[in-house]
Order: C-alpha cells, then structure tokens, then sequence
C-alpha cells in the first residue's frame, strides 16, 4: 500500500479517477481524452441535472450538455484554477448554455403561436413548485427560505427556470426594475446565507 | 436591506449572473464589469452563489450513449489556443473579459499566435470583446429562403472528393458546422441551436484571412437547424467566422465573432 504512495504522488501514473476535477481539466487542456472522459464521468450527471431542469425536454438536455462537453473540451485551455474550481466554471457554462437553449426554444414557441400553430402553453409550473420539491441541498433549502417571497420567487425562476427578467417580470406582474432589484437583493442575501466569499 | 445599492455597480449584477438579462444590457454590464473592480467583485460572489445553487439540484445520470457521442466528436473539435491572462470573473468566466496585464502564459501563447496569426486575431477579440477590422469588398447576400438552391450547392460541396468538415460550438449557445472544399472553393455551415436575434440584428459570416475579414453573407436562425451556403470564393487557408451584425450586414465585423471555425 505505501509503495504506491510515491506514485499517486507524482500525477503521471495516478488513476485518473483519483484526480481532481481541476488537475483533470489541466490535463484536458492538453488534449488528454482519458482525462476528458474521467472528468465526463465525474461532473456529468450534475452537468445533466441541472441543464433537465432548466430544459425538461429529455432529448434538448441531451443535445445541450452533448454542446456543453464539447465546449469544455474547448475551452479547458482557457481556465484558470487561480480563479475558481472545475465544478463552478463548468456549471455556469452549463446554466449559461442551458438558458440559451431556453431562449432559442421559446423564440420559435412565439413564431409558431404568431403564424397560428398553437403550442401548448409554456410550462409556468415552476412559478408554483417550491422550494421543498426544487432543492435537494438543506443547507441552500434554508437560506432560500430566508428570502423574502418576491426575492425567491425571482431567483427561482431565472435560475432554475431560465427565465429572463422580462418573462419574470410578467410572471410576477411587477415592473422589469423590481425584478433585476429583486435578483440581485435575493442574490446577495443567498450570498451571505450561504457564506460565499470570493 | 442586505444590498448596499451601490451607484456603482448598480441593479443588474444579480440579473447578470443568472444570465437574465438582455444581450444589450449584458453588454453594458461587461463593460461596467471592465472598469469597476466593485461591480468584478460583487459578481464573482454572486456568481459563485449561482452555482451554489446548481450544486443544489438532485443529479442525473445522464444516458448511457451519450458518453460515447461526446467522445467521440473530441477528434474533430480543435481546442482553443491557450490565453494567459483571459481575466475573467469568478464564475462567469466565458462570459465577462476584462483588462489586465499581459503575464507569462499569454507571451507564450503569443508566440504560438505567431505561427497562425489569423486564429491568433479572432481569438483575442473573442475573449477580449475587442472589435476587429480590415479591408473588405462587398459580396452577395445569400438568403435562407433559397433552401433548393442551398441544398443543391450543399451536395455539390460534399461531393468533391477534398470535402472537409468540422465543428465547433458557438460561444453563445449552439453549434457551427462548416462544410467546404478546397477545390471548388466553397463553403456552406450548418448552424445547430443559435438563437434568434433581437430585430434589427443579424447574423453575419466571414472569410478571415491575415488581411481581415471579408463578408461572406448574413443569416437569421430560429434555434433549430439552418444550413447555409457562403458567398463569395473560399481561399486557401482561409478561416471562417460568425459575427451578430446590425440588420442588412456590415462591410466589416463590428462585435466580436460568436464562432470562428479554423480550416487549418
């Protein structure tokens, strides 16, 4: 067992699946697949859970986190560890990916219902689906609860509706100002809650 | 209340780090982001509490095959050349770019630029946000409408025996497959998931080569699949390139490219 201390020690000869996920991305950056395919297997299902919930669309959730790997794969010679973990980078990307998707989708929705073919309309259940159902973690179930209801009915569906402020401000039936005051009080309220310092 | 409401950072940081708010205003706020070090360090937190609540969600395993169609498209995805000092924001990497003094690793990275001084440009006015420019002549707009003739010159393409083909995701969201052929000169790409523009704008392709870049068509998208053919005389060496545009085109890119996809 100690004999193989020295070599999990030196990197080279460490099972990829040992490392972590920012050594795994510093490998990918140099085009290491293993490395790639170690890293898939590590943040995947975190990748794909958080693009299904925003998109619900099993087959549009493929294609997005499928979009979401490559770009990863991409741009891992861009990330800069100095500047935060693996985890954190690759799921604003994925959030970030995920909403355009949101985006494109509803784009098409609003022509298809213009020209007359009527969709069915766009699922607004996450505006009533709480906090109990959405969040798995206790420690962030708790400091959502500690918003004010406006704040956390806001962030919920930016977030994990992917909703723009405008769809929210709709939503909401509040002006577009009180929405972006409201994302950004309940952000910064998460924030401390939460104990996040950069 | 528990925001301070500074002047300087102003409301939209939080729309900004759940990606709410508009393109327009998204804009605006990097180049807020650029020049206040206040507004950089509320959204690096805010940004890191945005994926607080992605760690949040219950996982799920994704479908067995994916996997191996993910790995299996590594080969034709080229990475990206490594930029040092890329700057950006906590969280939001990829999305914010700021200023900041060149290091070690962007020398490094220059002097790779050195070797391919085309990709080298595109690539740090992608990340940087920088506008690019260079002598252009006008071409013929090619319209989606024209899908007979786009498919038509789309077989034609695939047909020549140096067809060639790559792909590359779109920096803001979707994916770019550019279709082309030495000898015929021509070229057609095949845009995956890129979202409608705003009215008023457009997207718009080019031709880049180290003399610039030459425009080479517009087109709109909706989100689903889109092929189209660009104008003008593919030559060799030449990458292509995709700009948002104000509606009709431009003669020059005015925005950073949201996807170059590199020939080479």
């Amino acid at each position: 067992m100690l004999a193989l201390v020295p070599r999990d020690l030196d990197g080279v000869d460490a099972d990829a699946s040992t490392l972590s996920n920012e050594e795994l991305l510093r490998r990918v950056a140099t085009g290491d697949r293993d490395s790639f395919a170690a890293l898939y297997d590590a943040t995947a299902p975190r990748v794909f859970g958080l693009v299904k919930r925003l998109l619900r669309d099993h087959a549009q959730s493929e294609e997005v986190t499928q979009e979401i790997y490559l770009e990863i794969w991409q741009t891992a010679t861009r990330y800069d560890s100095d500047k935060g973990g693996a985890m954190a980078w690759m799921l604003t990307m994925a959030h970030r990916r995920a909403v355009d998707r949101v985006r494109a989708s509803q784009a098409s929705r609003d022509r298809d219902v213009r020209i007359g073919i009527r969709d069915h309309a766009p699922a607004f259940d996450s505006v009533t689906e709480n906090v109990e159902v959405l969040i798995e973690s206790e420690r962030v179930k708790a400091a959502m609860l500690r918003l004010t209801e406006l704040q956390r009915q806001a962030v919920q569906l930016a977030y994990f509706g992917g909703y723009s402020h405008r769809e929210v401000s709709a939503m909401l039936s509040v002006p577009i100002g009180t929405v972006k005051t409201r994302l950004r009080d309940g952000m910064i309220r998460l924030r401390d809650e939460l104990g996040v310092a950069s | 209340m528990t925001s301070k409401s500074s002047d300087e950072v102003g409301p939209d940081s939080g729309a900004y780090v759940l990606h709410a708010l508009n393109d327009a205003e998204n804009a605006r706020f990097e180049s807020l982001l650029a020049e206040s070090e206040e507004a950089r360090a509320e959204v690096t937190e805010l940004a890191d509490t945005a994926v607080e609540l992605g760690l949040s969600i219950a996982p799920v395993d994704p479908p067995a095959a994916l996997r191996g169609r993910i790995l299996d498209r590594l080969a034709a995805t080229p990475q990206l050349a490594p930029i040092g000092s890329t700057a950006q924001v906590g969280g939001t990497r990829g999305v914010a770019s700021v200023g900041e003094a060149p290091g070690a690793a962007e020398a490094r990275a220059r002097r790779r630029w050195t070797v391919r001084p085309v990709s080298t440009l595109i690539a740090v006015a992608a990340v940087l946000g920088l506008i690019f420019g260079g002598g252009v002549a006008v071409t013929t707009v090619i319209q989606g409408q024209q899908a007979s003739a786009t498919a038509a010159e789309i077989g034609r393409i695939q047909a020549a025996a140096d067809c060639r083909r790559a792909t590359v995701p779109v920096r803001t969201g979707g994916t770019a497959t550019l279709i082309w052929s030495a000898e015929l000169k021509r070229s057609a790409i095949v845009v995956r998931g890129l979202g409608a523009l705003p009215d008023g704008k457009t997207y718009e392709l080019w031709y880049l080569d180290k003399a610039g870049a030459t425009p080479a068509g517009t087109f709109d998208a909706n989100g689903s699949t889109q092929s189209v053919v660009l104008a003008g005389a593919m030559k060799a060496g030449d990458n292509v390139g995709v700009t948002v545009e104000p509606a009709g085109g431009s003669q020059t890119p005015t925005t950073a490219p949201i996807v170059v996809v590199e020939t080479a």
